[in-house]
């Protein structure tokens, strides 16, 4: 029964038991860590937005559309990947193509090491034997060429089974000319009238290059929208202290705020000249929310007025007190979870370089000068104060400038939406110089890493 | 206005209905979270993401179901486990050495104040501590605390009853203290 009435007990006096507390400041800590949750979701899908745009940006870069990619491709892997959707749009003067005897021989090798690899012996035989034109065996060798992958895994054992049944017909090397030639093979679109032609065989890269559109790098004037989210950090001195217009000292003892998150938004206008060199400027504006513990100690004279300043006892016994206006030294800590929003509005000039990496996708990469006004917004300010007392937040301080110079460094890649306009996404990171006037002894200076989209429109 | 009134007010995103809903359980889910854990601001941490995750999925609260604190101390005690083994700050006492069993006059307990009680149960190790509050205060039986916290329900049965013992131990002391300070 002890153990019941121990259970009961505790259930009786805990179970309902409301433990006392500060409601008010739970509930205001309880909205601000929602707020901020709230804020890291908007990250979320900006972040998510920003890797859908590279995704997509980088599945064009690989797989662009179009018939371009027969000169370049560096493995013969991906090379034979890519001929099925070639040979849908090979050139139509291919058509003509015919092969003669002598230099069948030449090209021999790659025909062979098809056949091995398909394990077709009997095919092998035959195109060995037959000297003559290439058209009769000519779905042989597209259906033994299906296998592209592994026919090129396995060339270099396709030539030694040639070697050891003495059926090697010219040179077989696997020199990169060669490969491109092999890869190039099953390209083309064979019909059984066709006969090729060697001199037509060896321009075929050629041709299909003529497929490659011309790189977009040329001048041009755009205009542009752009917008930025991302994260501030403030770097204070590490012996912040200052003194305002009223005498006071202070002392900051942090050293950096990383809680600040900024968006912007700017307009853009952007003069592009030869060889991929591009000038831009436009006007940006910057909202960041900023959230910081800060603790403050100053010292200050405090002025008590009607204070006795001298007691003066004479000679009957009789004291006579002498009031007046005493100074005091009073020191003063001040503990604050700062909320702030600051405004900064600025004209980026900027130069910046373009690299087109293939008809549609580019990198850009600018740098330049920022120069703004800053203004920031006291917001919520909870103090816990060694002497009660107001307190303001920086904002009211006279030490901080109102205009701001920085510099940026920003690098997107951009993507060619038909002929006039033109997606980017990347990243963006500024540095401001020292916000506090020169004569201060301690410096604030504010670094920005955003992640920037934007769209612009060509207008010439 | 009723508890239930004001969580249909909180469904559809009242903030004056989340604060005076708030206003009104949160001592009680203060008391929760403290009987998990030793640390002030843990609790503290724990009351925040007990009513976060409450704002977040009170539209899933079904009033046929059953009454509307049961489910959000279910939901309390499932959002303190989570986090609490997350985050494991407080390291974990053994006590391996055997209880002797004690009894307590029933009198003296009933001298023990609320507060005592609460810290003598938040001076438990923690195995002890989740088994007993599972056990004492959430009516949870032995199958679903070892489930919940991946141990055996023979593990949860011996556990609980160390932690009675334990605790009658913890409790002894105060119980002569406030015993000999009662009026007469």
């Amino acid at each position: 029964m002890q153990k019941d009435r121990l259970e009961e007990k505790l259930r009786k006096s805990l179970g309902e038991y409301p433990s006392p507390m500060d409601l008010e400041g739970a509930w205001s800590q309880l909205e601000r860590t929602r707020n901020k949750k709230k804020r890291r979701g908007a990250w979320f899908w900006w972040i998510g937005g920003v890797g859908v745009l590279v995704a997509t940006l980088g599945l064009a870069l690989i797989k662009p559309w179009g018939n371009n990619s027969s000169e370049t491709l560096a493995t013969p892997t991906k090379k034979i990947e890519e001929t099925e959707s070639a040979d849908t749009k090979a050139p139509e003067q291919i058509a003509t193509i015919t092969l003669s005897d002598d230099k069948i021989a030449k090209e021999m090798p790659i025909v062979l090491r098809s056949v091995v690899v398909s394990e077709k012996p009997l095919e092998t035989a035959n195109l060995t034997e037959k000297s003559g034109p290439i058209s009769g065996l000519e779905h042989n060798l597209r259906l033994e060429s299906t296998s592209a992958e592994q026919s090129v895994k396995s060339a270099d054992l396709a030539d030694s089974h040639s070697i050891e049944e003495g059926k090697r017909i010219g040179a077989n090397s696997l020199k990169a000319a060669d490969r491109q030639r092999q890869n190039a093979l099953p390209s083309i679109k064979i019909t059984p009238s066709i006969h090729f032609d060697q001199d037509h065989f060896d321009a075929l890269p050629l041709a299909s290059r003529n497929y490659r559109r011309k790189k977009q790098k040329q001048e041009g004037l755009w205009i542009g929208f752009s917008s930025t989210l991302g994260i501030q950090d403030r770097n204070l001195g590490s012996t912040a202290s200052a003194t305002t217009e009223t005498e006071t000292l202070l002392t900051r003892r942090n050293e950096t705020e990383e809680s600040l998150e900024a968006y912007s938004f700017s307009f853009d206008i952007r003069r592009d000249f030869r060889a991929g060199w591009y000038l831009q400027t436009g006007l940006r504006h910057q909202i960041g929310f900023e959230h910081f513990e800060d603790q403050y100690e100053r010292t200050f004279d405090k002025i008590l007025e009607d204070q006795v300043t001298e007691i003066i006892q004479r000679a009957d016994g009789s004291i006579t007190e002498l009031r007046g206006t005493v100074t005091v030294p009073v020191t003063e800590s001040v503990q604050s979870s700062i909320y702030n929003t600051q405004n900064l509005t600025e004209i980026p000039i900027l130069l910046g370089y373009q690299q087109p990496l293939t008809d549609r996708v580019g990198v850009d990469l600018n740098a330049g000068i920022l120069y703004g006004l800053i203004q920031r917004k006291e917001g919520q300010i909870h103090s816990l104060a060694t002497e009660p007392g107001q307190y303001q937040s920086l904002s009211q301080l006279p030490y901080r400038r109102s205009n701001i110079w920085g510099g940026q460094l920003q690098g997107t890649i951009s993507y060619q939406i038909g002929n006039q306009w033109v997606a980017f996404g990347g990243i963006q990171a500024k540095r401001y110089a020292n916000l506090v006037l020169a004569d201060e002894t301690f410096f604030e200076r504010q670094l920005v890493l955003n992640a920037v989209l934007g769209i612009r429109l060509k207008l010439q | 206005m009723n508890l239930e009134q004001l969580v249909e007010k909180c469904k559809s995103r009242s903030s004056r209905a989340e604060k005076e809903l708030f206003f009104r359980l949160a001592p009680k889910v203060l008391s929760l979270c403290r009987r998990y854990t030793k640390d002030e601001g843990l609790a503290q941490d724990y009351l925040q993401e007990c009513f976060l995750t409450l704002f977040k999925n009170i539209k899933k609260y079904d009033a046929t179901k059953g009454p509307f604190e049961a489910w959000f101390y279910r939901l309390c005690t499932n959002r303190i486990l989570q986090s609490y083994r997350k985050s494991r700050r407080e390291p974990d006492i053994e006590f391996r050495a055997e209880v002797p069993e004690l009894s307590l006059p029933d009198e003296s307990l009933e001298a023990i104040s609320e507060e005592q009680l609460l810290a003598t149960i938040r001076k438990l190790p923690n195995g002890y501590r989740e088994v007993l509050n599972l056990a004492v205060f959430e009516g949870w039986n032995h199958k679903e605390i070892a489930h919940k916290l991946g141990i055996t329900e023979s593990t949860s049965r011996s556990q609980l009853a160390r932690a009675k013992r334990l605790l009658k131990q913890f409790l002894q002391p105060l119980t002569q203290k406030n015993y000999a300070k009662r009026p007469a």
